[in-house]
């Protein structure tokens, strides 16, 4: 880690999440207009502030930040060429689940300090939502892990140098893309801000600068989740005749396009479903995922 | 890949009405916005209900700047001009505060913290007592139709209680215009049956598309959002018959699909003895197992191969599939009497898309207002929300002429 | 990390951990509680990575996110005035906690200062995730295991005492506030 990776993750941050912002408007049909998301944002930005007569003006106004450090740091912990890793620390992963565990808390405010009562129950709802599919998300990050015998990412992107880690380990795969959507917001586990259940829900009484950071975060977290996706399933950078960054570039951007194209042809998944399957299914499943890394690990990586 | 123009995001009022008037915004390069924060762009008619004056007045305050009204077309004859209305607010709010009393949804729950912060009420099917929320969407909210009031009281995130106004007045159907001028004798058969059919599939298809947007479920919107944009024109020759099928044969098969069931089945149970007695009409009671149906008595509907659609569940996902097959019928019904020759017969009852619509009333409409709101009881919140929905209530109540 | 830039997190850290530790007691609302605790003990984390304790502050971060949003949740759940607005006392019992409290305290201060702690000078290259993995799955399997069944075992019976009668839930009678505090 140089001195230029602050400056460079922050524009890395904000680069990143234009990017994606274009992306969404692909995947929805519609003409990209590249330009056409800078003046709307700066138009939101320029919004005045109305805040609401709500419940904690405390918590309202400091969850949009949080949010964003939180996105940000999700965003830093991802290797992104073997000249560039990001904050490589040698827990970098756990890192990466720390930074994602701190969107619940920025959500519960958001939806608290608003006050209404549609506002407080998306709060909630996202809780017993993360509740349920944070432990799943931090296991497959363990089993991923193991092969590698190493918590650092930019060392999980090496161990996939002959086989990406999504052949290897495909249930890992399939619990870790689901938990990683939730907790950046996306559809269809976007239950916190169901824009028109909730009339915008957790999120629905921020206007202005507040609307500006949270629009903001809620695109790095996108890429941060997507990135890291890329990096401990998709083999990250590697990869034949192109320069590393580039493949690690096409392939966060291939996710970033499936999880957007993904949340528009399912329908937004219930509360109660979600809640069964993750506690029932999904962390029975993820110590199994475990179990079997192991496995894995003793025959094939020693 | 269908290529779209960019949508600025847009608050509408009484949209449903205004599709039927042949004014679809979302067709016309609009997308919807969930509150008026979100909003950059009031689109309405020139002159829109009474009864919403002060609702849009204070949705347009919420609205933020760089704002913009939008005025696309004059298909009421009566009501308040809509810029007159952007003026109207409750006069002892302004300023800031005006979330609790917004017309998008009143928050009770904040100002008065006394209520709200106690748990002193009876506990719930689990054992805990959970504070008490009560929760009145406007007549503006996207979740509802516009000018239908709901007032739900949460229990947790479970409704506890739920009652459902209609709260605009009008002497014809508004969402089912060309069907009540049929009824009232204005129309021949040929012409009756293309006009009626026709608007039953763009009922059908707006309701789906509204359906789909509350369930958050972009791809059905989009592909009822293609029925609607082909079935709204003026004249029925100019419709396109082929992409109007094809896009609600789609919307059929989605609505059929485990992904809209799992949302929408047992829920709102209407069974076939509650529905004759209390006498509802329309999809919901085809849907309940109750085969009645105006057009069966037709013989120019007989003539062209007529069935009416049934199910037996009478619950959400029956009614949905109600509507979805009707309107596939319907285009079909609507193409055949187009070329075809019939006998020039009136009728003083006709078929509109909610029941029908006999001697200048809506026979089942105050009534599936009245049940719908006591069937999401228990429910929680969002499958309350879409079992409300898959009642396609008129809040529209026809007042005596 | 340099000592100047250890002390440049260490202390200000510490300050902050004390500061938002007193304010979850001094203040009404059950959300803000919970929420403090969670800056004081996530604070903890940035002590623990400024000591160069990688994994555990890491961790540290990770854990208390989690564990204070639950709490918060359950806090809210089960308290009759979580948004602190009615003016409720939620202090109970006042000398006897003041007590057991200032006893605690200072057996733990004892602790901590007359303890012997062993003094070794840490580099940044420590590998102490390794070292942490071989002694929970070695020396201290029995402690960690007991300790985890033990904290589930609070959990699922905090929440059967709080319940209004129990696990079946027989219903409180109407009109009675459920305020399982007692009086003042």
């Amino acid at each position: 880690m140089s001195n230029w990776t602050p400056f460079a993750i922050l524009a890395l941050a904000l680069g990143g999440a234009w990017a994606v912002a274009c992306v969404e408007q692909a995947v929805a049909g519609g003409r990209v207009a590249p330009a056409h998301v800078l003046r709307r944002a700066a138009a939101q930005i320029d919004q005045p502030l109305a805040v609401p007569a709500g419940r904690d003006a405390w918590l309202y106004h400091l969850a949009p930040p949080l949010l964003l450090v939180a996105a940000v740091v999700a965003l830093a912990t991802v290797p992104w060429a073997p000249g560039f890793r990001g904050v490589d620390l040698s827990t970098g992963a756990i890192l990466f689940s720390a930074a994602l565990a701190y969107v619940t808390p920025s959500v519960f405010m958001a939806g608290w300090g608003a006050g209404g009562p549609l506002a407080v129950l998306g709060g909630f709802r996202f809780i017993a939502l993360m509740l349920g599919f944070a432990m799943p998300l931090a296991m497959v990050v363990t089993a991923v892990a193991a092969p590698a015998e190493s918590l650092r990412p930019a060392a999980i992107v090496e161990v996939q140098h002959a086989v990406p880690m999504v052949i290897v380990q495909p249930f890992a795969a399939a619990l870790f893309v689901p938990a990683a959507m939730a907790v950046a917001l996306l559809a269809p586990f976007d239950l916190a801000d169901a824009t028109t259940e909730l009339e915008g829900g957790a999120f629905s009484r921020y206007t202005g600068l507040h609307a500006g950071l949270i629009a903001l975060a809620r695109k790095i977290l996108v890429l941060a989740v997507a990135g890291m996706t890329a990096a401990l399933f998709l083999a990250g950078w590697q990869g034949p005749l192109l320069p590393p960054a580039i493949w690690m570039a096409l392939k966060t951007g291939a996710v970033v396009a499936g999880m957007l194209w993904a949340g528009r042809r399912l329908p937004r998944f219930e509360l109660e479903r979600l809640l069964v399957v993750a506690w029932i299914v999904a962390i029975p499943a993820a110590i199994g995922v475990i179990v079997l890394a192991g496995l894995i690990t003793l025959l094939f990586y020693r | 890949m269908v290529v779209r123009p960019l949508r600025p995001a847009v608050l509408v009022p009484d949209e449903q009405a205004w599709t039927m008037a042949g004014v679809d915004v979302q067709a016309a390069g609009f997308e919807a916005a969930a509150t008026p924060a979100a909003a950059s762009v009031l689109a309405g008619p020139e002159r829109i209900p009474e009864e919403l004056a002060s609702a849009v007045g204070e949705a347009w305050e919420l609205i933020c700047e760089p704002r913009r009204v939008e005025v696309l077309g004059d298909p009421f004859a009566a009501g308040m001009p809509l810029l007159e209305a952007l003026k109207e607010r409750h006069g002892e709010h302004a300023g800031m505060d005006h979330d609790e009393h917004a017309g998008m949804g009143h928050d009770h729950a904040g100002m008065d913290h006394g209520d709200m912060m106690e748990i002193t009420g009876e506990p719930s099917r689990d054992g805990l007592v959970m504070e008490a929320a009560d929760v009145a969407l406007g007549p503006l909210s996207p979740a509802l139709p516009t000018g239908l009031v709901a007032e739900l009281s949460l229990d947790g995130d479970v409704v506890a209680s739920c009652r459902v106004r209609a709260t605009l007045e009008a002497r014809r159907d508004a969402l089912a215009p060309r069907a009540w001028a049929a009824a009232t004798g204005d129309l021949i058969a040929g012409e009756r049956i293309v006009a009626v059919e026709l608007e039953r599939a763009l009922s059908h298809a707006a309701w789906l598309r509204r359906s789909a947007q509350l369930l958050g479920w972009p791809l059905l919107a989009d592909r009822a959002g293609e029925a609607v944009a082909a079935l709204v024109a003026e004249a029925p020759e100019s419709i396109a018959f082929d992409a109007a099928r094809c896009a609600l044969e789609v919307s059929r098969r989605l609505v059929e699909s485990r992904a809209f069931r799992s949302r929408t089945a047992g829920r709102a149970v209407v069974d076939a003895a509650g529905a004759r007695a209390l006498g509802l009409t329309g999809p919901i009671a085809r849907a309940s197992g109750v085969p009645e149906d105006a057009r069966s008595q037709d013989a120019a509907y007989a003539g062209l191969g007529f069935e009416p659609v049934t199910r037996e569940a009478g619950d959400a996902a029956a009614r949905a599939e109600v509507r979805a097959e009707e309107a596939v019928a319907a285009v079909d019904l609507a193409q055949a009497a187009l070329g075809a020759d019939l006998p020039a017969a009136r009728r003083s009852t006709v078929e509109g898309p909610r029941g029908p619509i006999r001697h200048g009333t809506t026979p089942g409409a105050a009534e599936a207002v009245a049940l719908a709101g006591g069937l999401v009881i228990g429910l929680e919140w969002s499958a309350a929300l879409a079992a409300l929905a898959s009642f396609d209530l008129s809040p529209w109540s026809v007042s005596a002429r | 990390m340099s000592d100047l830039a250890t002390a440049l997190v260490f202390w200000p850290s510490a300050a902050i951990m004390l500061v938002t530790g007193l304010y979850v007691f001094r203040t009404r609302s059950m959300a803000r509680a919970g929420l403090l605790l969670l800056a004081s003990l996530g604070i903890e984390g940035l002590v623990f990575l400024s000591l160069a304790s990688e994994f555990l502050g890491v961790l540290q971060l990770l854990m208390m996110s989690g564990e204070m949003v639950i709490m918060v949740f359950f806090m809210v759940m089960f308290m009759a005035d979580p948004g602190g607005l009615m003016g409720m006392d939620m202090t109970h019992d006042k000398r006897r906690s003041a007590a057991v409290a200032a006893g605690v305290a200072a057996a733990l201060g004892a602790v901590a200062v007359a303890t012997d702690w062993p003094g070794t000078v840490v580099t940044g290259a420590a590998p102490d995730i390794e070292q942490i993995g071989f002694e929970v799955m070695g020396r201290s399997m029995l402690s960690f295991l007991f300790a985890g069944m033990t904290i589930l075992f609070a959990m699922v019976g905090g929440i059967l005492l709080a319940k209004h009668g129990g696990r079946l839930g027989i219903p409180a009678p109407a009109g009675e506030p459920r305020d399982e505090e007692g009086a003042p």
